[in-house]
């Protein structure tokens, strides 16, 4: 088969990029794993500035403005498996399907991973990712367990505790993951806390009240290793910042979690002590997949922890292969709304690859520019603080890049 | 030669870290230098063969079996590197192939080599996953495997254990010869490393070492893919190769699918230590990419399910290429160099270079050190091509 | 239920699922190997060689410290299939989808 855009991905990203295509009459296929189109879109729901934001709502309007064209074609439960150069063009082959797609230009919107947290037992069943339980609860309304707990600070373990709590779960809080063996990477228990700043303004007045004490690593550090054991009260549910999960504990499936204090400096202090849930929410963090990029040769900017291995990409979502572009989380883990700005640029990139316009779409481009920065500035979630700065540094590497010729 | 010489080995493949193995197992003091870390060329790009069906009676398989003897030594010797010693089966794909096969051992049963031939209903008896229209095969078996990442690991490490100096990610950029004779090496960091006697085992760069000093060497990549399958059923414990690429040694055509002509298709099936199996494998002379290219990747799928139609629903999860050492005459390079004392070559092992690193190592050993060589090093010798005039390869 | 004090034991934490691997298995690993790239740690264990190919796990071994810090020393290629494919699927013949 044959299209002049291949997407990967029917998440914001891919969808915004294909209804953009499809309005400018590009044969467009849009091929997505999940049986499901929407993305991380389908578990969101959470209340911003701007009220409620309802992800499953944004994905069914962004697929209802897909349906009037009928020059955009939607292939589900389809993985694309691998990416290979061929005679100007892309050829991408399928795991559950034979043949190939050959494509003239290929958006890669395929998202972000998330990231478990070993420690002893952890593969039991009831031990899930933070964004698994998110799925159970938001989009197949199962509730994950009678009483859980999170472990591991950050951005997503705060949106989901929210999350659950409103659905009426009982949790035990959120508490510190081990930070010694091979979680070791999740960095020191300074780090944990810090990630606390981006979340305050979601907390309760009082937590808000707080944000210049956050702010302090002096204070931080205080007030967070001077906490209650039992926890501060925020999300519905309890912050317990000096207690580490140290291991699960269950025959069959989870039936409990060993947890210790930490002291300021994160060292394990007193005895451990045992808490039964039923279950177990792991946020180790978010992490683009750099593969297909990678794949078709496209320089990549990888890392030390592989948390931050993207391609470098310019304005309009183009990387350093001809044809190949990418939007949304495989660039960096931000909000949907930022993920739906980023497939409008790069379907702006797609168009001047087809057509070998490399000015057309310019107004479209500063308007979809704008988009993006708004949605940075309203964002609700930061979800790791390194991405700005990674994106910086891109921006250069992009700049600087080798060109042909 | 002094009685504790300083010998450089440069590239710490398969080759290179035996060599620094036996050397240092003689009493050399060995400083084992590589561009990467250690076996991260061809050595970590390949299948674990250590395979005598294949070789020419005579010489060819008098190399393989004393290379098979020492692994088996090392093996008792090393910490585990997954070797066993299951033999190996070569299947026909036709009956213009069960004619070459019998005729191929009565010549190694004649060598008292230990080779049987299997007809139609002892083949399917051995392999009953065999597709049912194979014709016959035949069994050798000495044949043994190991994992060749971790058999590369252990012969470094065991080198380092004698106090072998292991220099990784330190490129070499020139061959230091004083008046006629290699004197050391000069890294790419401007750092000058004496030694009294220098082994290039850089694979695939061999040329591309020595070329600078004038000295041609033949040797040119071939790539090959490997498909590596999830956990699951297997299907046999023991190695199954096809037949058909031994047809060229009778002067005979081989008959198989396009696809599979075109990219050296044949199949190699290699169950492993960790409950899934290796498919192979392919033979080009395409440049020096290591990417996978889907076409072949898909010819060795299908050249599988040829012989194994029961595979179709197991599941592949990666693939991956690697480049031969390749000579024209198909034997390796193991060898002084004509003129310049103390430059010595181990390279060009072709599809071998696992299974022969144990003959390799020692031979070099023997011969840098000045001892009795353990094989015939004649067939071996680098000038051989100078003297055929087969220098314009490459 | 088991509510003796929890191992802290290494070889109780399971880094790599596919491959049953442990921080015990790595770290001894580490030990014998001394590898200086994730790469050659990866050759030794099979670490980030399981159905997963690191996608998941490969933040977890940045909790290991290669000698080397060079940018080369953490770049681990993953080379297709991306995702699992069965055979009769990989060795298909013609174009359609
Ligand atoms: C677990 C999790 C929870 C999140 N929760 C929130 C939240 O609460 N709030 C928030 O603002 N942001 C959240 N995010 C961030 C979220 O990723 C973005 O909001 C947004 O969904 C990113 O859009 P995207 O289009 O880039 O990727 P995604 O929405 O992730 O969509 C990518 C799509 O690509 C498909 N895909 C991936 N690989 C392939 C392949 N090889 N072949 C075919 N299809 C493929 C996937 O099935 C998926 O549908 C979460 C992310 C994750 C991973
Ligand atoms: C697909 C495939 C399947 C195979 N299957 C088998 C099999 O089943 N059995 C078998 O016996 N063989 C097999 N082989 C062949 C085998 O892999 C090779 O013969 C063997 O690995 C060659 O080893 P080597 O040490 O000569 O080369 P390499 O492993 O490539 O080592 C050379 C080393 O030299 C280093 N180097 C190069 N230049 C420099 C420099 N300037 N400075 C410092 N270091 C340098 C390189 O980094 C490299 O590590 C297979 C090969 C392939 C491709
Ligand atoms: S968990 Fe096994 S390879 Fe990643």
């Amino acid at each position: 088969m044959r299209t002049e855009a291949l997407i990967i991905g029917a998440g914001p990203a891919g969808l915004s990029a294909a209804i953009e295509l499809g309005q400018r009459g590009i044969e467009t296929l849009v091929v997505d794993e999940y049986p499901v189109p929407g993305g991380r879109l389908l578990g969101q729901m959470y209340q911003s500035q701007s009220g409620w934001w309802i992800g499953r709502r944004v994905a069914e309007d962004l697929l209802e403005r897909l349906g009037r064209f009928p020059n955009v074609h939607l292939m589900l439960e389809t993985s694309v498996s691998g990416l290979a150069h061929a005679g100007g063009g892309w050829t991408a082959t399928f795991s559950q399907r034979a043949g190939t797609v050959d494509a003239q230009a290929v958006l890669i919107a395929t998202g972000a991973t998330e990231v478990p947290i070993p420690l002893p037992n952890w593969t039991l069943p009831g031990v899930m990712t933070v964004g698994a339980a998110q799925t159970m609860a938001n989009v197949h309304g199962v509730r994950p367990g009678e009483r859980g707990i999170i472990i591991g600070f950050g951005a997503l373990a705060f949106a989901v505790a929210d999350e659950l709590t409103r659905a009426g779960v009982d949790l035990a809080g959120i508490v510190l993951p081990p930070l010694q063996g091979p979680s070791q990477w999740l960095g020191t228990v300074q780090d944990q806390w810090r990630r606390l700043r981006d979340v305050v303004h979601l907390g309760p007045r009082w937590a808000r009240a707080a944000t210049p004490l956050v702010a302090s690593d002096f204070w931080l550090e205080r007030v967070m290793a001077g906490a209650p054991q039992k926890g501060i009260p925020a999300l519905g549910t309890v912050l317990r910042p000096n207690v580490a999960a140290i291991a699960m504990a269950g025959e069959e499936a989870v039936s409990g979690v060993w947890l210790q204090r930490v002291d300021r400096r994160g060292t394990l202090v007193g005895e451990p002590w045992h808490e039964a849930v039923d279950f177990a929410c792991l946020s180790g963090g978010l992490r683009p997949v750099p593969d297909l990029a990678a794949a078709t040769g496209a320089a990549m900017k990888s890392s030390r922890s592989g948390l931050h291995d993207v391609p470098i990409f310019g304005p309009v979502g183009e990387t350093t292969a001809p044809g190949i572009f990418a939007a949304g989380n495989v660039l960096g883990i931000e909000g949907a709304p930022v993920a739906m700005a980023q497939g409008q640029l790069a379907s702006i990139g797609v168009l001047r690859h087809l057509s070998g316009n490399p000015t057309e779409w310019a107004a479209e481009q500063a308007a979809f520019s704008r988009a993006l920065e708004v949605a940075r500035e309203r964002a609700p979630l930061v979800f790791d603080r390194a991405w700005s700065q990674i994106h910086e540094e891109i921006r250069q590497a992009w700049t600087n890049r080798p060109k042909e010729g | 030669m002094k009685s504790s010489p300083h010998v450089i080995v440069v590239g710490a493949g398969v080759i290179g870290a035996a060599s620094a193995h036996y050397l240092t197992q003689a009493g050399a003091r060995v400083t084992l230098i590589d561009q990467g870390d250690i076996g991260s060329g061809t050595s970590s790009r390949c299948d674990g063969n250590v395979l005598a069906i294949d070789k020419d009676p005579g010489f060819d398989s008098q190399m393989a079996t004393v290379s098979q003897q020492l692994l088996h030594e090392l093996a008792q010797e090393l910490p585990y590197f997954e070797y066993r010693r299951p033999g190996s089966y070569l299947v026909c794909d036709n009956a213009d192939e069960v004619e070459m096969a019998r005729e191929w051992v009565r010549q190694q049963q004649a060598e008292g080599l230990p080779f049987a031939y299997l007809d139609y209903e002892a083949i399917h008896r051995h392999l009953p996953h065999l597709a049912e229209d194979v014709p016959g095969g035949l069994y050798c078996g000495s044949d043994s495997t190991l994992n060749p990442l971790l058999y590369t690991q252990r012969l470094a490490q065991s080198a380092r254990d004698r106090s072998a100096d292991l220099r990784p990610h330190q490129p070499v950029g020139d061959i230091g010869i004083e008046g006629g004779a290699a004197k050391g090496v000069r890294l790419a960091s401007g750092e000058w490393v004496p030694g009294d006697a220098v082994v290039v085992a850089a694979g695939i760069w061999t040329p591309a070492l020595l070329e600078p000093l004038g000295i041609r060497v033949p040797i040119r990549p071939r790539k090959g893919h490997l498909l590596v399958s999830g956990k699951g059923p297997l299907f046999g414990d023991a190695k199954v190769m096809e037949f058909g690429y031994l047809m060229s040694k009778f002067g005979r055509e081989r008959v198989a699918p396009p696809d599979a002509m075109q990219y050296g298709v044949a199949l190699v099936y290699e169950p492993t230590a960790s409950h899934n199996f290796l498919l192979g494998s392919s033979r080009e002379f395409v440049g020096w990419d290591t990417s996978s290219n889907p076409k072949v990747v898909q010819s060795i799928a299908r050249r599988a399910m040829r012989f194994y139609p029961g595979m179709k629903d197991a599941t592949i999860i990666r693939s991956y290429a690697g480049l031969r050492p390749w000579t024209p005459d198909h034997f390796p390079i193991v060898s002084e160099v004509d003129g310049v004392p103390g430059l010595w070559i181990a390279a060009g092992h072709e599809g071998d270079g696992i299974g022969l690193a144990a003959v390799t190592g020692r031979l070099i050993a023997d011969l840098v050190l000045g001892g009795s060589p353990c094989i015939d090093p004649g067939p071996l010798r680098w000038n051989r091509f100078t003297e055929e005039g087969g220098m314009d390869h490459g | 239920m088991a509510k003796d004090a929890p191992s802290h034991e290494d070889d109780a934490v399971i880094v790599c699922r596919c491959e049953a691997l442990t921080w015990g298995d790595v770290k001894q690993a580490m030990e014998a190997f001394q590898p200086t790239s994730l790469r050659q740690l990866k050759s030794v264990t099979r670490w980030g060689m399981g159905i997963c190919q690191g996608r998941v796990c490969r933040p977890m071994m940045a909790a290991t410290t290669v000698e080397d810090q060079t940018e080369a020393a953490f770049r681990l290629v993953v080379r297709p299939p991306f995702k699992p494919v069965a055979m009769n699927i990989l060795g298909h013949e013609g174009e359609k989808v």
